[in-house]
């Protein structure tokens, strides 16, 4: 878990800064990016363990680049952070792809629980 | 049925069907902004959040020993105030929307009508990557249906978000002559809003206003009466009746 390496894409730039913070504090490296377009490109060149990836981003579409990783070949684990207790947006996120969803605002417990889960998930299904 | 009946029963359906339209137009006008605020909230609400449990995980080193960083934890605090504070600014939106269709017709500031319209888009514009700006020119008073006023200028700034030129758009409400008042919409190509679509035509007529083309490129003009006499004798559009409840939620 120490080790583990996390990436947060959310426009809102006080809430992802401070969930960097609080996860490092946690012992997790975490980076945050405001928009898809940093989003591919840092996972297209460094190396993450889960991305956590808001559905609605700055004229955006959350899960478009979540898409466009898996067109890219990237298997990073997706979690969506929504705002919305959407049912329906959820369940589009999942059947695109995505391994789990979180809805704002965040238990951080929740969020490291998950991102655990999902990175085992990777592992399990690649080993 | 002689012809004369006829003809007022058509003319009688197709108002019904505007009024049906419109009222329809107001219903996804509420649920959008309503949306909107929820959102709003929600990123106020994280944010509160994560900053307040940033706070925690500091104390929680301090009692391990870490040294506390006092000055960092007043600017946390200080965060946590400011998005509690545009919070509240949010729910003050809310509820002025809330209590829009209370009445058929009120006495509204004017300016502050285009600014809450405008508040209330400021998540989409962000979004769409625009500002909207409002810039009261004079207070002026208008007797309208406030929903009906919120909807022609959302559906005026909403095109021009749309249709911007600079990412910028400005709503500035004042007086125009004696009886009237006028919002100077600017920051737009408004072209294939002149003459209007159906539904903010609708909203005009029964607000017995009418949108220009204003007198500098990229600017329109919402020109409505102050009043309800002056609608009357500018002869706008029958007045609903029977849509409205007056009674006012808490």
């Amino acid at each position: 878990m120490d080790n583990l390496r996390v990436l947060l894409v959310d426009d809102e730039e006080e809430l992802v800064s401070t969930l960097v913070e609080r996860l490092e504090i946690r012992g997790i490296e975490a980076s945050a990016v405001l928009n898809g377009t940093e989003a591919l490109e840092r996972v297209n060149s460094e190396d993450f363990d889960v991305v956590v990836l808001d559905v609605r981003l700055k004229g955006e579409d959350g899960i478009e680049v979540m898409e466009e990783m898996q067109r890219r070949g990237l298997s990073i684990p997706v979690i969506l952070l929504t705002g919305h207790m959407s049912e329906e947006t959820s369940i589009k996120g999942l059947e695109a792809g995505a391994v789990d969803y979180v809805v704002k605002p965040v238990d951080i417990k929740v969020l490291i629980e998950k991102m655990r889960r999902a990175v085992k998930g990777q592992s399990a299904g690649t080993s | 049925m002689s012809d004369a009946t006829k003809a007022t029963a058509r003319s009688g359906e197709a108002e019904g069907r505007a009024f049906e339209g419109l009222r329809l137009a107001e219903l996804r006008y509420m649920g959008r902004m309503a949306a909107s605020v929820s959102h709003e909230l929600r990123n106020n609400l994280a944010t509160i959040t994560e900053k307040n449990g940033l706070i925690a995980d500091m104390v929680a080193l301090a009692a391990r020993g870490r040294p506390l960083n006092e000055g960092r934890v007043g600017s946390l605090a200080g965060d946590v105030a400011r998005r509690i504070k545009e919070a509240t600014e949010v729910c003050d939106r809310l509820s002025r929307l809330a209590h829009s269709p209370d009445l058929d017709s009120q006495v509204v500031e004017l300016g502050a009508q285009v600014e809450l319209v405008a508040g209330l888009m400021r998540r989409h514009a962000k979004m769409a990557g625009v500002t909207i700006t409002t810039e009261p020119e004079a207070r002026v008073n208008v007797e309208v249906e406030p929903v009906l006023l919120q909807l022609a200028v959302h559906e005026c700034l909403s095109w021009a978000m749309e249709h911007d030129l600079d990412g910028a758009i400005r709503a500035a409400a004042g007086r125009n002559g004696r009886d009237s008042a006028v919002v100077r919409l600017s920051g737009a190509r408004w072209e294939g809003l002149l003459p209007p679509p159906p539904t903010l035509r609708e909203a005009l007529e029964l607000l017995g206003a009418e949108l220009v083309a204003g007198e500098s490129d990229g600017e329109a003009r919402l020109v409505l009466p102050t009043s309800k006499d002056q609608r009357d004798l500018r002869g706008a559009g029958p007045s609903r009746s029977g849509g409205a409840s007056e009674e006012r939620h808490e």
